[in-house]
C-alpha cells in the first residue's frame, strides 16, 4: 500500500506540474467565487432609479429572517404577511404607480423591503403553488389551507409524473412525517447553495475531465508508456496509484470548492436555518423528504462528490482506452453534457428516466437526488440518493478493473 | 542467467516484424544490427514485455517476461525515450526508482550516483525540458541502470551523443556486460564493433547471423576489394557488385566492393570490417 501511495503522490505531482491544471482550477475557483458572490453583486433599480444594492437586500433579508417574531408557517405568520402587503398595496400613491412617491423611489423601496423581506421567500413558494394549481387567489391562503393546498398540489404532480400507487402511498407517508406547521427562519443560504450547486459541480466535472484526461493517455503522448510499462510496478501498482490519485483528486477538489462556496454563502446569506424543513425553500418545496436543510445539504453533497468521482472514473476509463487526452476530453464533455438534454427526452420511459437520472451529471441536481420516481425492490422504495450511490459503489470496481486491464495490456507500437 | 526466445513471432497487419526468432542470450553484451524496419525495436519491445508476441515465448531463467519478477531485473531505454518535461532530472529518476520498487533512500543514492556518471549532476534540479538531446539521452541511460538490472535493453542508446560521450558510454556498457545480459541496437556500427561480445544481424524480422565480430565477418572475409578505376568502369562495377565505399579521386573513382573474384586488374584485397558486412547486407534497405 505504501508503494501505491508513493506512486499516487507522483501522479499528483504530474497533475500539478501541468499549467493547464492551474488554469482550469483558477477558472473553477473564479466561477465558485462568482456563484457565491454573484447574487450580491449589482444594484436594484425602480423606474430607472437605483434604489438599493443586491448585497444590502441580501443582508436585510438575512437579518429579517434571523430575527423573525413568528418562527413557523402558521396562521399568525400568514396573517402578518397579509397585513404587511396590504399596508403597501392600499397606499394612495400605490406601489405599482409609475409616479415617483414622496421622498423618491429609494426611500420608498427601503421602507417597503424592510417590511417585506421576511416574506419574500414565502411569496415565491405561494407563486409556485399558484403556478401548479392555477387560478387560486394567493391572498386567501392562511396557515391551515396552505398545507391542504400543498397536498393538493402534490397529488397533481404525482398524477402528472405517472407515479404508481405504491410510490404515491410512500410519498404521502413521507409527507406525514414532516412536522407541521413548518418551522421557518433563514433558509436563504441553503436556497442559494442548492440553486448554484448544479452549475458549480458541472464546472467541477469539466475541470476533472480536462485535468484527468492525460492520466493514462498522457503516458502515450509523452512516449513514457514503454518505459513505464517495463518497470516493476508499471503494470500493477502504478495503475492503482493512478486510479487512487484520479478519484481522490475529484473527491478533494469537489469538497474544496464546495467549502469555499459554503464560506461565501455563510458570509452573505448565513446558514443558521440548518434545522428548517427543506420544504420551506423553493428547491425542496416539491419534495416529500422529511429532512432538514443541513441533512439535505449533506445528502446532495454526498451524491455530488460521488458523481464527481464517477465522472473521474469514466474520464480515466476513456483515457486508458484512447491514445490521446484530447479525445478523452471531448468524449468526457459529451458524457457530462448529455444527461442535461437526455433527461428531457427520457420522460416517456420510466426505466430510461431512472437510467438518465442516475448518470453523474443528473446527480448534481438537488431535485434529481430526491426525485419522486423511486426504485422499487421487493416492496421497498428507494430514492435516487439511496440506490445510485450503491450502484456507483458497485460500478467503481468494474470500471477500475477495465481500466486496469486496458492499461496493463496496452501495446507499444 | 539465460534469456530464451522460443520461436517468437510478431506480425503487424501485412508485415511480419519478428519472424520465428529463437535465441539464447547469456551474460555479455549483444549488439543488434539491422536496417530500419528490420524488426530490432519490435524484438526489444517483446523482450521488455511491452508488446505481446503473436506466438512463441520469451523466458528469463524460466520466468515469463510478462511477469513482475522479470520487470524487477530489467532496465530498458526505449528508442523514443519519453520524459515528463516539467520534472527535474532528480525527480524523474526518483519517480522511476519508485516504479522500479526501490526504497526511497536507495533510489536517492543511486540517482545521485547515476547523475554523476551521466555528467548531469550540475543540472539535477533543472527541468528536463531545458536539456539538450544528448543530455536527455544520458538521462535515459541513467534511468535504465537505476535498479542495477540483470537484463539491460538499450534501443539506439548512442543516438544524440557526441563522440566523447559515446566513448564514455561504450566503456560503461563494456563493464556492465561482465555480470548481466546487455542487448543494444544501434545504427552506429563502430559502437557495436567496440563493445559487443556477440553481434546479432537482423533482417526482415529474422536473425540472419549471430556470433563474435571475427565469426560474423567471416561471411565476407576475402571478398572485400579496393580499386581505383575510370568513371565508366566504376559505373559497371557498381552495377555488378555491392559498393561499400565510392570516392572521387584525381586518378579516377576509388571503389570498395564485395565480390567473390578480383573485380579489376589493379584491385587489392582489403580486410573486412563489420561496416562492410552491414553495408553488404543492408545497402538496399531502410534509409541506407
Amino acid at each position: 500500500m505504501g508503494e501505491v501511495l508513493q506512486l499516487a503522490g507522483y501522479e499528483y505531482r504530474k497533475i500539478f506540474k501541468r499549467r493547464s491544471t492551474w488554469i482550469v482550477l483558477a477558472l473553477v475557483l473564479l466561477w465558485t467565487l462568482f456563484s457565491g458572490l454573484g447574487g450580491a453583486i449589482g444594484d436594484f433599480y425602480m423606474e430607472g432609479e437605483k434604489v438599493d444594492t443586491h448585497y444590502h437586500m441580501a443582508k436585510q433579508e438575512r437579518k429579517a429572517l434571523e430575527h423573525l417574531e413568528i418562527q413557523e408557517l402558521n396562521g399568525q405568520f400568514f396573517q402578518k404577511m397579509q397585513e404587511t402587503q396590504d399596508a403597501f398595496y392600499q397606499r394612495e400613491d400605490g406601489f405599482f404607480s409609475n409616479d415617483a412617491p414622496e421622498g423618491g423611489w429609494a426611500a420608498y423601496w427601503n421602507k417597503y423591503y424592510e417590511a417585506y423581506a421576511p416574506y419574500e421567500n414565502l411569496s415565491m413558494l405561494l407563486a409556485m403553488m399558484e403556478n401548479r394549481l392555477g387560478g387560486f387567489a394567493g391572498e386567501k391562503i392562511d396557515g391551515t389551507n396552505f398545507y391542504a393546498l400543498r397536498e393538493r398540489m402534490m397529488d397533481l404532480i404525482f398524477r402528472l409524473e405517472e407515479l404508481s400507487e405504491g410510490e404515491i402511498a410512500f410519498h404521502k407517508e413521507e409527507n406525514a412525517r414532516i412536522k407541521e406547521p413548518y418551522a421557518y427562519g433563514n433558509m436563504a443560504g441553503y436556497h442559494n447553495f442548492f440553486q448554484m450547486q448544479t452549475p458549480n459541480f458541472i464546472f467541477i466535472a469539466f475541470a476533472v475531465a480536462i485535468i484527468l484526461a492525460p492520466m493514462f493517455a498522457g503516458e502515450h503522448t509523452s512516449h513514457m508508456d514503454a518505459l513505464v510499462l517495463s518497470t516493476r510496478f508499471g503494470k500493477n501498482k502504478l495503475i492503482w496509484a493512478k486510479l487512487l490519485a484520479g478519484s481522490s483528486f475529484a473527491c478533494f477538489s469537489s469538497i474544496g470548492f464546495t467549502l469555499v462556496f459554503l464560506l461565501e454563502i455563510q458570509a452573505i446569506y448565513g446558514l443558521s436555518g440548518w434545522n428548517l424543513p427543506i420544504q420551506v425553500c423553493t428547491d425542496g418545496f416539491l419534495l416529500n423528504l422529511p429532512v432538514n436543510m443541513l441533512e439535505f445539504l449533506l445528502i446532495t453533497l454526498f451524491c455530488c462528490v460521488l458523481a464527481a468521482v464517477m465522472t473521474a472514473m469514466v474520464v480515466m476509463f476513456l483515457s486508458a482506452k484512447m491514445k490521446s487526452p484530447f479525445g478523452a476530453i471531448i468524449l468526457s464533455f459529451v458524457f457530462v453534457f448529455a444527461p442535461i438534454y437526455l433527461v428531457q427526452l427520457a420522460g416517456g420511459s420510466r426505466w430510461l428516466f431512472l437510467l438518465v437520472c442516475s448518470l453523474p451529471t443528473a446527480m448534481f441536481y438537488p431535485g434529481s437526488v430526491a426525485a419522486h420516481q423511486l426504485l422499487s425492490v421487493g416492496g421497498h422504495y428507494f430514492y435516487f440518493f439511496q440506490w445510485v450511490p450503491v450502484a456507483y459503489l458497485c460500478l467503481f470496481p468494474v470500471l477500475a478493473f477495465w481500466i486496469y486491464r486496458s492499461f496493463k495490456n496496452h501495446q507499444i507500437r | 542467467m539465460e534469456l530464451i526466445f522460443d520461436r517468437v513471432t510478431k506480425q503487424y497487419k501485412e508485415k511480419i516484424a519478428v519472424d520465428r526468432v529463437s535465441l539464447s542470450l547469456t551474460q555479455g553484451v549483444y549488439g543488434l544490427l539491422g536496417a530500419n524496419g528490420a524488426g530490432k525495436t519490435t524484438l526489444m519491445r517483446l523482450m521488455c514485455g511491452v508488446l505481446r508476441p503473436d506466438s512463441g515465448e520469451i523466458l528469463y531463467n524460466g520466468t515469463k517476461v510478462e511477469e513482475e519478477a522479470y520487470r524487477d531485473i530489467l532496465g530498458y531505454l526505449p528508442q523514443q525515450f519519453g520524459y515528463y518535461p516539467d520534472f527535474s532530472a532528480m525527480d524523474f529518476l526518483m519517480y522511476l526508482g519508485s516504479l522500479k520498487g526501490m526504497p526511497k533512500k536507495r533510489a536517492s543514492e543511486k540517482s545521485r550516483e547515476l547523475l554523476e556518471l551521466a555528467g548531469l549532476s550540475h543540472v539535477a534540479k533543472k527541468k528536463i525540458k531545458t536539456f539538450s538531446g544528448g543530455m536527455k539521452q544520458r538521462l535515459g541511460i541513467a534511468q535504465s541502470l537505476l535498479n542495477n538490472p540483470e537484463v539491460l535493453v538499450l534501443d539506439e542508446p548512442t543516438a544524440g551523443l557526441d563522440p566523447k560521450e559515446r566513448v564514455k558510454f561504450r566503456n560503461i556498457v563494456s563493464k556492465l556486460g561482465n555480470d548481466r545480459i546487455v542487448l543494444l541496437s544501434t545504427h552506429i556500427v563502430s559502437d557495436v564493433e567496440h563493445i559487443a561480445d556477440v553481434i546479432l544481424l537482423m533482417k526482415d524480422g529474422a536473425i540472419i547471423h549471430k556470433g563474435s565480430l571475427e565469426e560474423i565477418i567471416q561471411a565476407i572475409e576475402g571478398k572485400v576489394w579496393e580499386c581505383t578505376v575510370d568513371s565508366h568502369a566504376a559505373e559497371r562495377l557498381m552495377g555488378q557488385y555491392p559498393a561499400l565505399n565510392v570516392r572521387e579521386e584525381k586518378e579516377g573513382t576509388f571503389l570498395r566492393l564485395v565480390c567473390g573474384e578480383k573485380p579489376a586488374e589493379h584491385a587489392v584485397q582489403a580486410a573486412a570490417t563489420l561496416e562492410d558486412l552491414y553495408l553488404y547486407y543492408f545497402s538496399g534497405e531502410g534509409q541506407m
